[in-house]
C-alpha cells in the first residue's frame, strides 16, 4: 500500500477529508446561513476532486453553477425567510435509529465497492454477451483521460450529452419547464 | 421509411408527434402568459390546446402512414405500430379531457388557463413513457407525466380536498419513482445497458443475475404504484376524489393507459427471458386487485370514489392480458384501454355536469330520479355503467372478452374465473346507479335543476356513448387494426451472441 502513495493520493485525501468535514459541519450548524456557507466549502472540495479525476470542465461548472449561482439563490431564500437559529434536539431517538441505519447501509456499500475496481467490473461484464464493447461501458480507469486528451475537456462532456443522450437531455428540459409552470400555478397567490 | 435514430435528423423525425405537441404547448403557454383574466381566455386556451392535439395526431398518422421503422438499433424511442397506436389513444384521451374541461373550469371558478399547457405537457410525458425504447427515456417520460399530473390534481387551489389530493399523489408518486429508478439502476448495473433491445438480448443469452432479478422486481413495484394495483393502490381513491373531475377522468384513463402500455413494452422487450419469474407476480397482483377493487367498491356512496375503486378493479382485469404475454394479449390491452377510456370519459363528463358549483361530491342518492328530468344524461350514464360492467352489446364487453380469451389462450384458467367472479360482484355497484336514476323518484321538486351540460361536453360525451354502442356491435375495424398493425412490438434484429 505504501508504495502506491503518490502526490495525487495525498491531495485526494486532503480534499476528501475537507469535503466530508464541511458536509458534517453543514448539517450540524444551527444557523442556516453558516450551513449554506459550509455547503459552499463542500462544493469547492468536490470541484478539486473532479480535477484529480481529469474532469476539469465539470470542476469549473461545479464552482460556477453550484458554489456560485445555486448558492446565491439559497442565501437569498434564507435571508428572505429570515430564519432563526433552531437548536438541535439531540434526544429524538427515531432520528438516531434511522440515521445510524442509513449510515450503516451506505458504509457497507462503500466497503463492498472498495473491492470493485473499474478493471474488475470490466472483466466481469466482458463475460456477458453484448453487441457493445464492455470496455466502453465500464472504462478501465483511464478512459476519461484518453477522451480528454483526444476531444478536449469540453468535448468529452459534450459528445455524450448532445449526441448519445440528446433525447433524454431535451426531455429533461421539458420536465423542468413543467415543474416551473406547475410550481408557479400552485404557489402564486393571485394568478 | 427507415429512420436512423442515432442521427439528430432521424431523432427529430422519430419524435415528431412529441415535438409538435411540446411546441404547441409552448405556444399556448405564451398565449396564457398575457391572457389569463376571464372565461374568454380560458376558452381560447382550451381551443388552442385541442388544435395542438390534432396536429400531434396528424404527425403520428403521418409517421404510421410512411411506415416509419428504425434503421438498426431502436435508439431511445421506439418506432413501431404499438407506439403509433399508443400515441393515438393517449392523444384522443387528452383532447377529450380538454373538451370536458372548457366550461367546467369556468363554472367552478378555476380561472387559470395554465391548466391546458400542463395537460399538454402531461400528454407529452405519457407519449414518451409509452413509446420509450430506453430506460432513461422511460423514466423521464414518467416524470414529465407525473409532475404535470401532480399539479393538475391540485389545480382547484381553493379547495382543501384538491390540495390534499395533490400532496398525497406527489408523495406516493415520488416514492414510486424511487422504486422504479432503483430498479432501473440495478438493471443497468447487471447489464451495462439502458436500451430495451440490448438488455433483452443479454438476458436471452445469459441467465440473469440476482441483481437483474431485483431490478425487475423494483421496476414492477414502480409500475404497480402507477397503475394502482393492490397492494399499491391506497392513494387512488383519495386522489381521484379530490382532483378536479376532468382530471380524475384523465388519471383514470390516460395515466393508467400510459403506464400499462409502457409495462407491456418493458415486459415484452426487456424481460421476455424472465417470463417465468414475473408471471407469478402478475398473477398475484391481478387476482388480489380484481377482488379487493370490486369488493371495496361495493361499500362506496360517493360516485367518484366508487369509480376510483372500479378503476382499481379494471387495472386487475388488464393485468390478465399482461400475464398472457402474447400478441393477443397486447392487442387485448389496446382494445380494452380504448373501451375503458371511452367509457370513463363519458361517465366523468356526465358526472361533471351534475356537480354543482361549490359542493362537488356527487353521491349515489344525488342521482335519484335523474331520468325524469334529464333522460339523455341518465341514459348515457346507464350505458357507461353497463359498458364498465361488460354487458353484451357494449364496447366494454368486447374489451373484456378479448382480455379473457388472451389469458385463456395462454393457458391460464384461474385468472379468467377470478375476473368473472369480480365482474359478477361489480353488478352490485354498477346496477344501483342505473336503478337509482330510473326507478327512484326525485327527492325534491328542485332536484337536478342545477345541472348544466354545455354544448362541447355534450357533443364529446355523445360521441363517446355512440362509440360505446357502435363498437359494441361492430368492432371489426378496431379489432383488425389492433390485432394486425398495433401489436407490432419490434423484435430485436441485432446479431447478438457470446463474445
Amino acid at each position: 500500500m505504501a508504495s502506491n502513495v503518490t502526490v495525487t493520493t495525498v491531495i485526494f485525501y486532503v480534499f476528501a477529508v475537507w469535503a466530508v468535514g464541511s458536509a458534517l459541519l453543514c448539517i450540524t450548524r444551527s444557523n442556516a446561513l453558516a450551513s449554506a456557507l459550509w455547503l459552499v466549502s463542500t462544493m469547492f472540495a468536490l470541484a478539486a476532486i473532479f480535477v484529480i479525476l481529469q474532469a476539469q470542465f465539470i470542476a469549473a461548472i461545479q464552482v460556477l453553477v453550484y458554489a456560485g449561482a445555486v448558492m446565491v439563490l439559497f442565501l437569498f431564500v434564507i435571508m428572505l425567510l429570515n430564519l432563526e437559529d433552531v437548536p438541535h434536539d439531540w434526544k429524538r431517538w427515531p432520528a438516531w435509529v434511522v440515521g445510524v441505519g442509513l449510515a450503516a447501509v451506505l458504509g457497507t456499500t462503500l466497503v463492498t465497492l472498495h473491492s470493485y475496481t473499474p478493471a474488475r467490473l470490466a472483466r466481469e461484464v466482458s463475460t456477458m454477451p453484448s453487441p457493445v464493447d464492455p470496455r466502453l461501458v465500464f472504462p478501465e480507469g483511464n478512459a476519461l483521460a484518453v477522451a480528454t486528451a483526444t476531444q478536449g475537456a469540453v468535448g468529452s462532456v459534450a459528445q455524450p450529452l448532445f449526441q448519445g443522450y440528446l433525447i433524454p437531455f431535451e426531455v429533461t428540459s421539458v420536465l423542468l419547464l413543467a415543474a416551473v409552470v406547475g410550481a408557479v400555478v400552485l404557489a402564486k397567490k393571485k394568478l | 421509411m427507415p429512420i436512423d435514430l442515432s442521427s439528430p435528423g432521424g431523432a427529430t423525425l422519430a419524435l415528431l408527434p412529441e415535438l409538435v405537441l411540446t411546441f404547441w404547448a409552448l405556444v399556448v403557454l405564451m398565449y396564457v402568459a398575457w391572457h389569463h383574466r376571464d372565461g374568454h381566455d380560458m376558452r381560447t386556451a382550451g381551443g388552442l390546446s385541442i388544435v395542438g392535439y390534432i396536429f400531434a395526431a396528424a404527425a403520428t398518422a403521418w409517421l404510421a402512414w410512411r411506415g416509419a421503422r428504425p434503421e438498426g438499433l431502436s435508439f431511445m424511442i421506439a418506432l413501431d405500430g404499438f407506439r403509433f397506436a399508443s400515441d393515438a389513444l393517449l392523444l384522443w384521451i387528452a383532447a377529450a379531457v380538454a373538451i370536458l374541461s372548457v366550461r367546467w373550469l369556468i363554472r367552478q371558478g378555476i380561472l387559470a388557463p395554465e391548466y391546458y399547457p400542463m395537460l399538454m405537457l402531461a400528454t407529452v410525458g405519457m407519449m414518451l413513457l409509452a413509446g420509450a425504447a430506453d430506460l432513461i427515456t422511460l423514466f423521464l417520460g414518467l416524470e414529465v407525466m407525473s409532475i404535470s399530473v401532480y399539479v393538475l390534481a391540485g389545480f382547484d387551489r381553493t379547495r382543501r380536498a384538491s390540495a390534499e389530493a395533490a400532496l398525497k399523489y406527489f408523495l406516493i408518486g415520488a416514492f414510486a419513482s424511487g422504486f422504479l429508478l432503483y430498479g432501473i439502476a440495478l438493471t443497468y448495473g447487471a447489464t451495462g445497458q439502458f436500451n430495451f433491445d440490448l438488455i433483452g438480448a443479454q438476458f436471452a443469452a445469459t441467465p440473469p443475475t440476482l441483481m437483474a432479478k431485483l431490478g425487475m422486481g423494483l421496476i414492477l413495484v414502480g409500475f404497480a404504484f402507477k397503475i394502482a394495483a393492490v397492494p399499491f393502490h391506497a392513494w387512488a381513491p383519495d386522489v381521484y376524489e379530490g382532483a378536479p373531475t376532468p382530471i380524475t377522468a384523465f388519471m383514470a384513463s390516460g395515466v393508467k393507459a400510459a403506464a400499462f402500455l409502457a409495462l407491456v413494452r418493458v415486459l415484452a422487450e426487456v424481460f421476455p427471458a424472465l417470463v417465468d419469474l414475473w408471471r407469478p407476480v402478475i398473477f398475484g397482483l391481478a387476482a388480489i386487485t380484481i377482488l379487493v377493487g370490486n369488493l371495496t367498491a361495493l361499500s362506496q356512496t360517493s360516485m367518484k370514489r366508487m369509480l376510483a375503486y372500479s378503476a382499481i378493479a379494471h387495472a386487475g382485469y388488464l393485468l390478465l392480458a399482461v400475464w398472457a404475454h402474447s400478441d393477443e394479449g397486447t392487442a387485448a390491452v389496446l382494445i380494452y384501454l380504448l373501451a375503458y377510456s371511452v367509457t370513463i370519459v363519458a361517465a366523468f363528463g356526465i358526472l361533471a355536469s351534475i356537480e354543482r358549483a361549490g359542493a362537488r361530491t356527487v353521491r349515489l342518492t344525488d342521482l335519484e330520479g335523474l331520468f325524469s328530468v334529464r333522460p339523455f344524461a341518465s341514459i348515457g350514464l346507464s350505458i357507461c355503467m353497463l359498458s364498465l360492467l361488460g354487458f353484451p352489446g357494449t364496447f366494454g364487453f368486447i374489451g373484456k372478452w378479448y382480455l379473457l380469451s388472451a389469458a385463456l389462450r395462454a393457458g391460464q384458467t384461474t385468472l379468467p374465473v377470478i375476473a368473472m367472479v369480480g365482474s359478477a360482484i361489480s353488478i352490485g355497484y354498477y346496477l344501483p346507479v342505473v336503478l337509482a336514476m330510473t326507478l327512484k323518484p326525485a327527492r325534491t321538486r328542485q332536484a337536478h335543476q342545477t345541472i348544466r351540460f354545455p354544448r362541447p361536453a355534450r357533443i364529446a360525451v355523445g360521441i363517446c356513448v355512440f362509440a360505446i354502442l357502435l363498437l359494441g356491435v361492430w368492432p371489426n375495424t378496431v379489432l383488425n387494426f389492433a390485432t394486425q398493425t398495433a401489436v407490432q412490438l419490434r423484435q430485436s434484429e441485432l446479431p447478438i451472441g457470446p463474445r
